[in-house]
C-alpha cells in the first residue's frame, strides 16, 4: 500500500506541475499585464517609471524565474497580489470558494442520494414501469444542457411559480441551514447535480443487477433470508461500492459545471470571480490562482478516489 | 372453471400460435423493430444531418436579417395581433412555408418570402426556425471535425503508448493526466482572451478536447492484443513495426475507437453548446445553438421560444447520439459496458 500511494502521489505531482506550467505559459501569451495595471492612469509615465513598476510586480525577471518564484510563494500560501484590485489573490478565492463548495456539495449530495436511489429503484423493479422511469431520467439528464436547464428551472420555479429566487445568494443572516439562505442554493444544486446523479443511477442499477445475479444471492435466498435483508444487507453493501467512488471523481468535475451554472444564477463563486475579473481583464496573479486552485481540488478528489478503490479493491494497489 | 376454448386461447398464447388482427401484428412488429433498433434517434439524427445540409433550401427568413421591429414575434402557432391581420389577407403558415421553399435561396434571404416565423423570432427579429438551421449545420460541422481529430489523435497516441511501452508510453499517460486536472472551460476562455474569439480557435479547441477519451481505452486494448500470439509471429516473420501497428494492432482496436466516438459525440455537441453560450464558440452574428440559448435567456419573462427551441435541439441531438452509442457499444463491443 506504501509504494501505491507513493507512486499514485508522485503521479498528481507530476500532473500538477505540467498543469501550472501549462497555465503559467497561456496567462503570459496574452498582452503584457503591465498594460492592465497602468491601465487607464491620467498621468503619462516615463519610460523609467514603467521600468520601476516593472521590477516591483516582478515582470523584468526571466519567465522560468518567474515560474519559480510564483510556485515557490504558492507553497507558502501565498499567491501574490490582483493587478486589477490590489488585493491578495489567496483572500479573493477564499471569499468566493464558500459559495462554489456550497453548491458543489449540494449537488453532490443531490446526486448521490438520487442517483442511488433511482438506481436500486429500476435495478430491483428491472423490466417494470420504474426502471424505464429511471432510464428516460437518467438518458436525460446526460443529453441535457446545464445553460439550458438552468434558464428553463429559472423560468418555471422562479418566473412562473416563484418558488425560489432566480439568482444571487441574497443576504438572509442567521442560521446558514434556513430556508432564507437554503433556498438560493436549491435551482443551482439540481441543476449541476442532474446529469451526475444520471450516470450514479446508470452505475448503480448495473452493478446491483449483477450483485443480484450473483450465487450468494440465491444462496441466501434459499435459505430462507427475508427479500429486505438480501436487498440491504446482502445486495446495496456490495453494489454500492462502484457508484460511491466514481461520485468523488465526479465532485472533481463539478467544478468545471459550476462555472457556467455559477453564471446563470449569478452566484458570487469562483467561477464568475474567474471569469469577470480575471479572464476579461486578463487579472493573470488571480488567473493563475483560480486555475490552480481548480486543478488542486480536482487533483486531491481524484487522488481520493484512487485510494479509495485499492482500499476497496486490493488487485488496483498490484496493477 | 375455465371454459375449453379460454385454455385453447393460453395455449396459444404460450405456443405463439394465437391469430390476432393484422392491425395489431403490424404495430407489434413495428414495437419489436424500433426495440431492436434505434429508429426514433436514426430519425432525429438524419433531420440533423438533412437541416444542416440543405439550410439554404429550408430557411424561410435570412439568417441575419430582421430588426427590432420584428422583435418577439410568437411562434406561428400562437395568439398574435401581426399574425392576425396576415390571416385575415389569407395567408397561412403552411402556404408561406412552401413559398419559401420553392422560391430561390438567394431571393429569401434578401426579401423575406414568408410572412410568418414558424418559432417566431428573438429579441432583435432574427426567425428562430432559420438560425436553427444554420446553428445545426454548425454544430454538425464542429462536432465532425473534433472528432475526426480526436478520432486519429486519440486512437494513434493510445496504440503507440500501448505497443511502445516504456518512456513513450510514460509521457503519453502523463500527458493524458495533465490534460484531465486542467479546468476545460477556463482554459478555453483564457485561449479566447489570448487569441481572440475565432472559429479555427473554436476547432482547435475541440479537437483539444475529444482525443482524451480514446486514449485511455484503446491503450489497454493494445495492450492485451499485443501479447497475442499472431502479433509475436508477425514480428517472427519480419514485418515492420509500422506494418504490424497498421495490420494487426490497428484492426483489433478499431470497434472500439468506433464505439468511444459514438459514445463522446454528444458530449462534443453539448461542449461546444457551452462554449458559445459563454461566448467562446464561432463569432457573433453566426447563428450557433449555444449562442441562441445565451442571448435570449435575458428575455425568458417574456420570449421563451428563442431559448427554449434550441435548447430543445440540443438535447434532442445528444439523447439520439447517446441512445445510439449505447446500442451500437452493445452490437459491436459489449465488454465496453464500464464506459457509458
Amino acid at each position: 500500500m506504501a509504494r501505491f500511494l507513493a507512486r499514485r502521489l508522485l503521479s498528481v505531482f507530476i500532473s500538477v506541475i505540467g498543469a501550472t506550467i501549462f497555465i503559467f505559459i497561456l496567462t503570459r501569451l496574452g498582452p503584457d499585464p503591465l498594460t492592465l495595471y497602468i491601465g487607464d492612469a491620467q498621468v503619462e509615465l516615463s519610460p523609467e517609471q514603467i521600468q520601476l513598476i516593472r521590477e516591483e510586480l516582478g515582470l523584468d525577471s526571466s519567465l522560468p524565474i518567474q515560474y519559480l518564484t510564483w510556485v515557490w510563494n504558492l507553497i507558502q500560501f501565498d499567491m501574490g497580489q490582483s493587478i486589477g484590485t490590489l488585493r491578495p489573490v489567496s483572500e479573493i478565492i477564499r471569499i468566493h470558494i464558500a459559495v462554489t463548495l456550497r453548491i458543489a456539495m449540494g449537488a453532490w449530495l443531490f446526486a448521490i442520494i438520487v442517483g442511488v436511489s433511482m438506481g436500486i429503484l429500476a435495478a430491483v423493479k428491472r423490466g417494470t414501469f420504474w426502471d424505464y422511469v429511471g432510464r428516460t431520467f437518467a438518458l436525460m439528464g446526460q443529453a441535457t444542457p446545464q445553460f439550458w436547464s438552468g434558464v428553463l428551472a429559472i423560468l418555471l420555479f422562479a418566473v412562473v411559480l416563484g418558488w425560489f429566487p432566480s439568482g444571487g445568494i441574497g443576504d438572509y443572516d442567521g442560521f446558514p441551514l434556513a430556508w432564507g439562505n437554503v433556498k438560493y442554493y436549491v435551482l443551482p444544486c439540481i441543476v449541476l447535480g442532474w446529469p451526475a446523479s444520471a450516470s450514479i443511477m446508470r452505475l448503480t442499477r448495473s452493478s446491483m443487477l449483477e450483485i443480484l445475479d450473483s450465487e450468494f444471492i440465491k444462496l441466501a435466498r434459499a435459505k430462507g433470508v427475508g427479500p429486505f435483508t438480501i436487498l440491504w444487507k446482502h445486495g446495496l453493501r456490495n453494489a454500492i461500492i462502484p457508484p460511491l467512488t466514481s461520485a468523488f471523481v465526479l465532485l472533481a468535475d463539478y467544478l468545471n459545471g459550476a462555472l457556467v451554472v455559477e453564471i446563470i444564477f449569478a452566484l458570487p463563486g469562483i467561477g464568475t470571480v474567474a471569469l469577470n475579473q480575471a479572464v476579461y481583464d486578463n487579472d493573470w496573479p488571480l488567473l493563475a490562482g483560480t486555475v490552480f486552485c481548480f486543478i488542486g481540488i480536482y487533483v486531491t478528489f481524484a487522488f481520493l478516489a484512487d485510494i479509495m478503490y485499492a482500499l476497496i479493491d486490493p488487485r488496483i494497489r498490484y496493477e | 372453471m375455465y371454459s375449453t376454448a379460454q385454455y385453447s386461447e393460453i395455449e396459444q398464447e404460450l405456443l405463439g400460435t394465437r391469430q390476432r388482427p393484422p392491425v395489431v401484428r403490424q404495430v407489434r412488429a413495428a414495437w419489436q423493430f424500433s426495440r431492436r433498433w434505434p429508429v426514433l434517434p436514426m430519425f432525429i439524427l438524419s433531420c440533423l444531418v438533412f437541416a444542416g445540409v440543405f439550410a439554404d433550401q429550408l430557411a424561410t427568413h435570412g439568417d441575419r436579417a430582421g430588426g427590432v421591429r420584428d422583435r418577439h414575434y410568437p411562434p406561428a402557432w400562437m395568439q398574435d395581433d401581426r399574425y392576425d391581420n396576415l390571416r385575415e389577407e389569407g395567408v397561412t403558415p403552411g402556404r408561406c412555408l412552401l413559398d419559401a421553399l420553392l422560391s430561390d435561396p438567394d431571393e429569401v434571404r434578401r426579401a423575406d418570402a414568408c410572412k410568418f416565423h414558424l418559432l417566431g423570432t428573438d429579441h432583435s427579429g432574427r426567425d428562430v426556425y432559420t438560425r436553427m438551421l444554420y446553428g445545426a449545420r454548425i454544430s454538425l460541422v464542429v462536432a465532425a471535425i473534433a472528432l475526426l481529430s480526436g478520432f486519429v489523435t486519440g486512437t494513434t497516441l493510445g496504440i503507440v503508448s500501448g505497443y511502445g511501452g516504456g518512456w513513450v508510453d510514460e509521457v503519453i499517460t502523463r500527458l493524458v493526466d495533465i490534460w484531465q486536472a486542467l479546468p476545460f472551460l477556463m482554459v478555453a476562455l483564457v485561449c479566447v482572451l489570448i487569441f481572440g474569439q475565432s472559429t479555427v480557435l473554436l476547432l482547435a479547441l475541440m479537437a483539444a478536447l475529444a482525443w482524451n477519451p480514446f486514449v485511455r481505452v484503446i491503450r489497454s486494448q493494445t495492450l492485451t492484443i499485443k501479447n497475442q500470439a499472431y502479433v509475436d509471429l508477425a514480428r517472427v516473420a519480419g514485418c515492420s513495426t509500422p506494418r504490424i501497428l497498421v495490420r494487426h494492432i490497428l484492426p483489433g482496436v478499431i470497434n472500439t475507437a468506433v464505439v468511444i466516438a459514438t459514445l463522446s459525440v454528444g458530449s462534443l455537441i453539448l461542449a461546444e453548446a457551452a462554449l458559445s453560450f459563454l461566448g467562446a464558440g464561432v463569432p457573433a452574428p453566426e447563428a450557433t445553438w449555444g449562442s441562441m440559448v445565451s442571448e435570449g435567456r435575458s428575455y425568458i419573462a417574456t420570449a421563451w421560444w428563442p431559448t427554449v427551441f434550441p435548447g430543445l435541439a440540443i438535447f434532442m441531438v445528444v439523447l439520439s447520439l447517446n441512445f445510439t452509442g449505447d446500442w451500437l457499444r452493445d452490437r459491436l463491443d459489449p465488454r465496453l459496458q464500464q464506459i457509458g
